[in-house]
């Protein structure tokens, strides 16, 4: 069974390959992958800015070692501030604000697998 | 580099200590919480064994004349860079001219602020741990101090941009429940001396951590522990984790910076792969020992191994993957 732990290996065979874009089944699972042009464009400032993840993982909004969600809605951020995790084994990536604003949402439920590029909350 | 705007006494370089050189009369040293220098370092793609900067008591700042990598771990000590506030057990670069700010610990004792490359000062005797009693490793064999220049031994970043974590080192290695410190401990070669009572309260006692307690060792207060008959020992080696019983009954477990030599007899040895548990624990807080075997000891140095390579397996594909995910 193709698990999440497989996407990076995929990518990097996708990079060494010249590859565009991959497209595997096996058994019940099937992954595409499409490569886009460049990096990812940057989110923009505006009255509603939607915060996404940069990596994979299962989302985690409390750190295991606090009391308290890094946000909450109605809370202010600021741009750069780590606004809850990505855990992969017991490793943290941060998901960070793109943007300032207050959280009107909270878009991703604790424990749930997040691909890149997921929405986690916005922002007005 | 990385300057100290302001440190209490006893912060200081230690790494995994200096190991091999009892028969000179020189002890370990190295650091209280070895698992939290390792999983800094592991983060930043270091050396398990690079040195860092062990900060007991806080506050503690610091400002960066370079970018450099670092990472906070250990005691949660509402870490801030810049205006940036860090998760516990955090790494991530620091820009020249940030200032990093450890407060007071919500949670733990010691802080470690772990640098890409690890701490540059010379080796003596095989490690960059700094050596108190001997003044020599470290910074110039001392403390820390106000105005104190220090390197990192890489420039470069290993980190994704927005740096990564982990998650506590007691989750993934959960030993007794409740809220006390529990460490296991083999008994040691005057434990048959003691009295059945005496036994009985070494397992069975909240032992308590006293404020006569720093990296030489910990005496607890809870019960006495009384021997049949007053035995009279020659001094002999003694290493980090065995606890002795003075004459007054309140063990001492000695630790990272214990002498190599003591008389007293010894009632049990906190295993090696518990020690760092009680790196964290601080005066007041309450401790149990748990009886162990040879053969646990050794499982348990297993497991801690175990795990520490998982996380470096997690954190360098995350790493790889970091770059590829942007592409």
């Amino acid at each position: 069974m193709i698990t999440v732990d497989d996407l990076d290996r995929m990518l990097a065979l996708m990079g060494e390959h010249g590859l565009q874009m991959l497209d595997v089944r096996e058994g019940e699972t099937r992954v595409r992958i499409v490569l886009g042009r460049g990096p990812p464009e940057p989110v923009k400032m505006s009255v509603k800015t939607i915060i996404k993840t940069e990596a994979i993982g299962t989302f985690v909004p409390t750190h295991p070692r606090l009391a308290v969600p890094m946000v909450a809605v109605g809370d202010k951020v600021m741009e750069r501030e780590i606004v809850g995790f990505l855990a992969s084994g017991a490793v943290l990536m941060p998901i960070r604000a793109s943007a300032s604003g207050h959280v009107t949402s909270i878009h991703a439920r604790p424990g749930e697998l997040l691909g890149f590029g997921a929405p986690v909350l916005s922002l007005a | 580099m990385i300057e100290i705007l302001s440190t209490a006494p006893l912060s200081m370089v230690q790494d995994t200590g200096r190991v091999g050189f009892y028969r000179d009369g020189v002890g370990r040293c190295g650091a209280m919480d070895t698992i939290s220098l390792a999983l800094g370092n592991l983060l930043l793609a270091n050396d398990r064994n690079a040195a860092a900067i062990e900060v007991p008591i806080l506050p503690f700042s610091v400002r960066f004349s370079k970018d450099v990598d670092i990472a906070v771990m250990g005691a949660d000590c509402a870490t801030r860079l810049g205006d940036l506030e860090l998760p516990p057990d955090w790494a991530i670069r620091a820009q020249a001219g940030e200032v990093l700010t450890l407060s007071a610990p919500r949670s733990g004792c010691r802080a470690y602020l772990c640098v890409g490359g690890g701490i540059d000062v010379p080796e003596v005797l095989g490690s960059r741990s700094t050596q108190l009693r001997g003044e020599f490793g470290g910074l110039d064999g001392r403390m820390l101090r106000k105005g104190d220049q220090l390197s990192a031994g890489r420039g470069e970043t290993r980190l994704p941009p927005a740096g990564m974590g982990v998650g506590p080192a007691l989750a993934a290695l959960p030993l007794g429940e409740g809220g006390a410190v529990h460490v296991r401990v083999l008994p040691a070669s005057e434990y048959g001396l003691f009295t059945v009572e005496s036994h009985a309260a070494l397992w069975e006692s909240d032992w308590t951590v006293t404020p006569q307690s720093n990296r030489s060792g910990y005496r607890l207060s809870g019960s006495q522990l009384r021997m049949e008959s007053p035995v009279e020992l020659r001094s002999h080696g003694v290493v980090p984790g065995v606890i002795q019983v003075p004459a007054g009954g309140a063990p001492i477990i000695q630790l990272a910076d214990a002498a190599t030599m003591g008389g007293y007899p010894k009632i049990g040895t906190v295993i090696e792969a518990d020690l760092w548990r009680l790196g964290q624990a601080r005066p007041g807080d309450m401790l149990r020992f748990v009886q162990a075997s040879y053969d646990d000891s050794l499982l348990a140095l297993d497991q801690v191994e175990t795990y520490l390579r998982s996380v470096e397996a997690m954190a360098t594909r995350l790493r790889g993957a970091a770059a590829g995910w942007i592409r």
